[in-house]
């Protein structure tokens, strides 16, 4: 039974469908290297995590997949498609779910780092006042003022947090004379402090931005999921009059390799299932 | 004169000498022939004749170019006598034919340059906020990781010279090289379609980067995710290191005093070392591979010197692809295996994708009967096939085999 009834015929509404297949498995190529520099990562000695490994590694695997697709999407065999359409499929909705989970890995970070720096920092404001000061680069005779602000606040938390500030203050006076000798030299400019500040982002803007481009690519890779199943369909239809078209088991001979057998049965097996569903 | 076979073409000496002399000779060979594809118009008298009769994508294309020049002529604080030196010198570049026959098809790198150098001066007031979040996150969302920081926390020496060779001097070579390339190997007309790609693929990119201004990886290393604004400067990332081991200031004034800084998004070196590649691909397809690899290359070194994040890699590289295919579908004549350079060609064939897809019945490999998938799935008999079979009738081959429709070269090696 067709699950998925009305599928796209043309890619784009104008191009025919294989040239949309070249196209997604080119960008999905792009996309999957991700994997090899995620292994890459290690040479470097960065810690992954196990839902990274799977990742990385899956996604390596796809793009094997994808590749040997993008090598015959001129002239396609049901069995190599099969396996590619059917990765895709899966890629996708992984992908979801991944996605999904990396967001939440990343604003939890970011969320466990502002608590770090508030607790870090107390009352003291130190970082808040580098923050802000920054921020606020005043360009003419601004310098004298920060870091008498910087000295002032730290003077009034000599009682506390003593360590915290050691770590911080440096940090917070280099950050400070790096922003003001990268504002200074342009210093003819008579732009105040309220303007530079409103040059910058505001958080909900960022966020804003960040969730619209995540529900882009979400939207862009249910698309390239259809066209791909729709070449799947049409491949399968046009099997009537094309053998190429239709998958073949006769390799599983006396003399094929146990892997040959093993690769075989993947792809009758993702042909089955994806004729489950188109 | 004997004519040669196809073979003998493919067969070609890398040494500088036989080249070029293979070329003058093919040169010769093809003015005798009088062949008038390689021909150059070397009139000098201004026309508007070729604005004539304009199909509606090329009015689309030069109305849009004209308003980026219009607008770049408003934001540069020049003098009115000077905006109407540069106007009339734009003018002339596309009406002069032995100027026109390149520059009208170079507008696009054209205004792509424009638009790049007089970025700094588009008032701060029309600019958008500096993003300084939203890329870190999105490579992690996106990629699982933080990748381009992974790739730049072990530095060395001899790192930092397999970065600087792809980032630092073949990007900015590049270009130029696969340029003059396309011109030499590929068809006629070929470098149209290469300029007009690499053109607005970088336009859209700055236009990109302007309205969506965002913070590279090296504004998090020297100030972490605090706010940004315009006045700052730019900063060479990890090409600094450059500098200091030649004892020169080669990279950081430049990049200190970049037109476009917070242009993070999407990386214009990635899409023009894909570009390139692509092109490449196009004219010696025996060695994508190599060009592949130097796509790769240069994405490690992109993240390896704290210029982009993984996002912005792949972004630029997805920018080129698509305006790579765009030109290739629509003006890109096809590059025939078995002729050795522009002067080969006699006539042009354009890839009609309707008579080369495998799904147009004109391909059916029939085999007569119908046949149910020996995997034993049951294939609804009824369905009609859906396959757009209105294939429009260029002059194209009906196979995708490059080689096997050449009509025979007439040039004697």
């Amino acid at each position: 039974m067709a699950l998925i009834t009305s599928l796209p015929k043309r890619f784009l509404g104008v191009l025919p469908l294989y040239t949309g297949v070249e196209l997604i498995l080119l960008y999905g190529i792009i996309n999957k290297m991700c994997g090899i520099y995620g292994l890459l990562s290690l040479i470097t000695g960065h810690p992954i995590d196990f839902i990274q490994w799977i990742y990385y590694l899956s996604s390596t695997l796809i793009l094997i997949c994808y590749v040997l697709g993008l090598r015959i999407v001129k002239n396609p065999n049901m069995n190599v498609f099969s396996i590619v359409v059917l990765a895709y499929t899966i890629d996708s909705i992984a992908g979801f779910l991944f996605t999904g989970y990396f967001a939440w890995f990343w604003f939890s970070e970011q969320a466990k780092d502002v608590v770090d720096s508030s607790v870090a920092v107390g009352s003291s404001n130190v970082a808040a006042n580098a923050a802000a000061n920054v921020a606020n680069p005043v360009v003419t005779g601004i310098s004298p003022n920060v870091k008498g602000s910087v000295i002032e606040s730290t003077n009034k938390q000599k009682s506390g947090f003593l360590k915290a500030r050691e770590v911080l203050e440096p940090i917070a006076v280099e950050l400070l004379t790096r922003a003001v000798s990268s504002t200074s030299s342009s210093s003819s400019t008579s732009s105040s402090a309220s303007d530079l500040s409103s040059h910058s982002a505001s958080d909900t803007y960022e966020l804003f931005i960040t969730v619209l481009i995540t529900l882009s690519t979400v939207i862009i890779r249910i698309y390239f999921t259809l066209i791909m199943l729709s070449f799947f369909r049409e491949m399968r239809l046009a099997a009537k009059f094309d053998s190429k078209f239709r998958i073949n088991s006769n390799t599983i001979g006396s003399n094929s390799s146990k892997f040959a057998k093993f690769l075989n049965s993947v792809e009758v097996e993702s042909y089955k299932l994806l004729n489950r569903f188109v | 004169m004997a004519t040669t076979s196809n073979s003998n073409y493919s067969k070609v000496s890398l040494n500088p000498v036989v080249l070029i002399t293979r070329l003058y000779y093919e040169f010769l060979s093809a003015k005798k022939q009088n062949n008038k594809l390689i021909e150059l118009n070397l009139e000098f008298k201004p026309t508007f004749k070729h604005f004539k009769h304009l199909p509606r994508s090329t009015i689309v294309n030069l109305s849009f170019l004209t308003s980026v020049f219009l607008f770049v002529l408003y934001v540069l604080p020049i003098s009115f006598i000077m905006k109407f030196l540069l106007a009339s010198g734009l003018i002339f570049l596309v009406t002069c034919p032995i100027l026109s026959q390149f520059f009208l098809f170079g507008l696009p790198v054209l205004a792509w340059v424009f638009l790049f150098f007089s970025a700094p001066k588009i008032p701060v007031s029309w600019r958008p906020p500096i993003s300084v979040k939203v890329l870190p996150s999105m490579e992690t969302i996106l990629y699982g990781d933080d990748l381009s920081v992974i790739l730049a926390t072990r530095t060395n020496m001899l790192l930092d010279f397999l970065a600087w060779f792809p980032y630092g001097i073949i990007h900015f070579v590049g270009p130029f090289v696969v340029a003059a390339l396309v011109w030499l190997f590929g068809p006629p007309t070929a470098l149209r379609s290469f300029g007009w790609s690499i053109g607005y693929m970088n336009l859209i990119g700055v236009i990109i980067q302007t309205l969506f201004a965002a913070a590279p990886p090296w504004y998090k290393n020297l100030y972490g995710l605090l706010p940004a604004n315009y006045s700052m400067k730019g900063s060479p990332g990890g090409l600094g290191r450059m500098d200091d081991y030649f004892g020169f200031d080669m990279y950081t004034t430049t990049f200190s005093t970049a037109p476009v800084i917070f242009g993070a998004f999407p990386s214009l070196h990635s899409g023009i070392s894909t570009m390139n590649a692509l092109w490449l691909s196009y004219l010696f397809p025996k060695y994508s591979l190599a060009f592949f690899f130097y796509v790769c290359w240069l994405w490690w070194a992109t993240m390896y010197l704290t210029h982009h994040y993984f996002f912005d890699l792949t972004a630029g590289t997805a920018l080129a692809i698509t305006f790579y295919y765009f030109a290739r579908i629509h003006w890109l004549p096809i590059k025939k295996a078995g002729l050795f350079c522009r002067f080969n060609y006699t006539v042009l064939e354009y890839e009609d994708l309707n008579a080369v897809d495998p799904l147009n019945p004109i391909n059916f490999n029939s085999t007569g009967g119908i046949v149910v998938g020996s995997a034993g799935e049951y294939i609804e008999l009824d369905e009609e096939l859906s396959v757009d079979d209105s294939s429009s009738g260029q002059s194209t081959p009906v196979d995708d085999d490059d080689g096997s429709t050449v009509s025979s070269s007439v040039f004697t090696a």
